[in-house]
């Protein structure tokens, strides 16, 4: 080997070894940067795991928050009872009705999630700007007899909107994305039935959307309270007719 | 021998250099097969998305706390008399009903009239073009209370938690009433900002209207909204 062959054999070595430190780089940069309304691409486990951990210091705070206030409701109700029996039996009766409290029972589960391509390709998610089939979804629970609704731990009341709001939907008043877990409590094979007929909207979400949808019938099914606005700005009460 | 001992240097270089390489690779892969060094950005947005909704819902669940430490402490107070306390309990009765529709409801806000069209069939158009269906009024109810509705009724019936829409031949059932053309919503809220959001261009309702369908709103100071027949 000339000494010259070696010299082009010792630049090729060191265009390979910069070209891998390049690639490195490139993907450095590439999962880094993914913040912002179009999410492509990758991250890291780190940052993965941060906002993982993030999701459950927040989660155990609210929980917290959450026994609080039923220990403190459970107070006010004694304090309601000693004062008018009939009135607090009342009260307990209609938050239940507008969705005020927290409820558990049987049911079913349904997961509804954007085309695996969208989650490995990138694009814009088909079920958020599509939200009218979660409307849809709502209105068939409701006609099956759905005794309660959330979706994504969102209760659905009288005051619930579903909304876009940029590349998110807002469920009241709070962004949520997908996949959406809508849990309805009631009888769980009148609501399978009901939402599985062929032309129905699973059906159309399925075939016409291309969404992954599953249902499944749960036995035990927790679906929190309504935390949201309940008092008037506008409407006043008149009690009766 | 200063010629072998500078390749010498050079080769034990690049053999750490590219075993340091060939450790980040394997590294990198280990990870990937155990755990997933990767996962796709759209689901840690979701995650991101979650956190942000619960620093929202630990905030209503702050508010909710104050209001019943406040509730809790005016039955505790001495000051508070067995009348006042029986008072408090029957406020809290009637805002557990107002909030459950219960109550009939007065206040300012919009009326909207929703009716098929009345117009000649376009070429090609069908009849089931111009007719209002059941996503229509599901459609519009959302957008009423995206825009800060209070209580709704469409023809006299009280929308709830329990509402459902659907179709039914040539009429609409709406919570199992039927109910036919033209369709009425009467709307207690902010008169100005519903109005505005229900004519908003590109709205639902401009959409129905360039569909032919009849779609009218109007600022009412003073509506009456029926309670919902209530228990089921």
């Amino acid at each position: 080997m000339s000494d010259r062959n070696k010299k082009v054999a010792g630049y090729a070595l060191v265009c390979v070894l910069t070209m891998i430190i390049g690639f490195f780089i490139a993907m450095q940069i590439k999962t880094t940067a993914v913040t912002g309304d179009y999410a492509g691409g990758m991250v890291s486990l780190a940052q993965a795991q941060a906002s993982i951990s993030e999701v459950a210091n927040l989660r155990a705070e609210k929980d917290e928050l959450n026994d609080e206030l039923s220990k403190l409701e459970a107070q006010l109700k004694e304090y309601e009872k000693n004062s008018s029996e009939a009135a607090a039996a009342d009260a307990e009766k209609y938050r239940m009705l507008a969705g005020l409290t927290d409820v558990a029972g049987k049911g079913v589960v349904i997961t509804v999630d954007d085309p695996e391509a969208i989650y490995t390709q990138g694009g814009d998610s088909i079920i958020t700007y599509n939200y009218e089939l979660l409307l849809a979804l709502v209105n068939k629970l409701r006609e099956a007899g759905a005794e309660a609704i959330s979706i994504n731990d969102r209760r659905i009341t009288a005051y619930s909107e579903i909304s876009l709001a940029g590349s998110n939907i807002n469920i009241n008043g709070s962004a949520t994305a997908p996949p959406y877990e809508v849990k309805a409590i009631g009888d769980p094979q009148t609501l399978e039935s009901t939402l599985g007929i062929r032309y129905g909207v699973l059906y159309s979400m399925k075939n016409d959307y291309g969404l992954s949808v599953q249902i499944a019938q749960k036995s035990e099914i927790n679906i929190p309270r309504y935390t949201g606005r309940t008092s008037f700005k506008y409407a006043a009460p008149t009690e009766g007719e | 021998m200063r010629r072998v001992e500078k390749r010498t240097i050079g080769a034990v270089l690049i053999f750490v250099f590219c075993f340091a390489i060939g450790v980040g690779i394997a590294s990198h892969n280990g990870i990937g097969i155990s755990d997933r060094a990767y996962v796709s950005a759209k689901s840690i947005e979701g995650n991101l998305v979650e956190a942000e909704a619960m620093k929202e819902e630990i905030e209503r669940l702050n508010a909710l706390i104050d209001d019943r430490r406040t509730k809790i402490a005016y039955y505790q107070s001495e000051k508070t008399t067995r009348a006042e306390q029986n008072a408090a309990a029957q406020d809290s009765r009637l805002e557990a009903m107002a909030a459950a529709g219960c109550t009939a409801m007065e206040g300012p806000g919009i009326t909207i009239v929703l009716d098929d069209g009345a117009g000649a069939l376009k070429e090609w158009e069908t009849p089931g073009d111009i007719v209002v269906h059941d996503l229509d009024i599901l459609i519009l109810l959302n957008d009423l209370i995206s825009a800060g509705a209070e209580a709704i009724s469409i023809n006299g019936i009280r929308y709830t938690a329990d509402t459902e829409v659907t179709c039914a031949g040539h009429t609409v059932k709406i919570s199992g009433v039927k109910c036919a053309r033209p369709f009425v919503f009467k709307v207690i809220g902010d008169a100005d900002s519903l109005y505005s959001e229900m004519t908003i261009q590109g709205g639902y309702g401009n959409i129905l209207k360039e569909c032919g369908l009849v779609f009218e709103v109007e600022k009412d100071d003073a509506l009456h909204i029926n309670a919902s027949d209530g228990m089921e």
